[in-house]
């Protein structure tokens, strides 16, 4: 009596089969047709206070900030907001600046962000960035939005030698979704 | 004391002190914040080179600190404190132009 030879596909075979309804799915989940992209826009006001120096370190209030910013996230991943910001100290001085961030929601009515900032007027000034909001419902597409941030700039043409400059922000504003 | 009196208490101290002189300030903290001839440095606005200086003489501080001995060592002569050779040079040097004048 004859015994059957079965043969078995290769290990490498084996795998591709067993990984091809993953990558399908992890592709065509990207790729849904239903996945739209959520555009949003905020302004918001802000001032604190900031310090620096080598040696004694000095404090002072922060200049008024007002920040205008569009953000964008899918559709399928809601709580994951990238940002655009732009920056415009009003007084007492005047400088101009933007910022990228990075933004998670948690839950309805908080939101932790972390990214850079910049000032490229009147001279230069870069560095990490983070902060917090509190998301008030005003409309089911407009949020009051409350929150700390704090900013450190590391380089930069205007920062004196050998020292850093840090600001502690609180600010309010509006976020609208378009 | 309720929370909200604390609450108010407390915004009430931080914005007295965030906007009266307990904030330690100084001139500038960018270099924005001075003129175009001047740089922010130490807190104060200075001139450019002024600042420069200032850094140099720190390192130059910083260097005669830690070599403080050999400092003494190299420099222990000072340029106008007379010496013992110097003495005698000298004594020596008057008897010679003495003598001449006398023949």
């Amino acid at each position: 009596m004859k015994v059957a030879h079965l043969r078995f596909p290769s290990i490498r075979a084996r795998l591709i089969v067993a990984l091809a309804p993953l990558t399908v799915s992890i592709f065509a989940s990207r790729a849904a047709p239903a996945q739209q992209y959520l555009l949003g826009a905020s302004g918001e006001i802000g001032s604190g206070i900031e310090g620096g120096g080598s040696g004694q370190t000095m404090m002072e209030l922060a200049p008024v900030r007002l920040r205008i910013a569009a953000d964008l996230r899918v559709d399928e991943f809601p709580a994951d907001i990238y940002a655009v910001g732009m920056l415009i100290d009003l007084v007492p001085r005047s400088a101009f600046g933007f910022d990228l961030r990075y933004a998670r929601r948690l839950g309805s009515k908080f939101e932790l962000n972390a990214g850079g900032i910049a000032y490229i007027a009147p001279q230069s000034l870069f560095g990490p960035s983070a902060g917090f909001k509190y998301r008030m419902a005003l409309s089911p597409s407009a949020e009051l939005t409350v929150g700390p941030e704090a900013n450190v700039f590391v380089i930069g043409g205007d920062l004196p030698s050998g020292t850093i400059l840090w600001q502690a922000f609180v600010q309010a504003g509006i976020h609208v979704d378009l | 004391m309720s929370t909200s009196e604390r609450t108010h208490t407390a915004l009430a101290v931080v914005l007295a002190c965030a906007s009266a002189s307990c904030l330690p300030r100084g001139d500038c903290l960018r270099n924005s914040d001075c003129s175009s001839t001047l740089t922010c440095s130490g807190g104060k606005c200075v001139v450019q080179s002024q600042a420069e200086s200032d850094d140099a003489d720190e390192d130059a501080t910083v260097e005669e600190a830690s070599d403080g001995e050999a400092a003494v060592e190299l420099d222990g002569t000072q340029p106008n404190e007379p010496t013992e050779a110097s003495d005698a040079f000298e004594a020596s040097s008057v008897a010679a132009l003495d003598g001449g004048g006398l023949e």
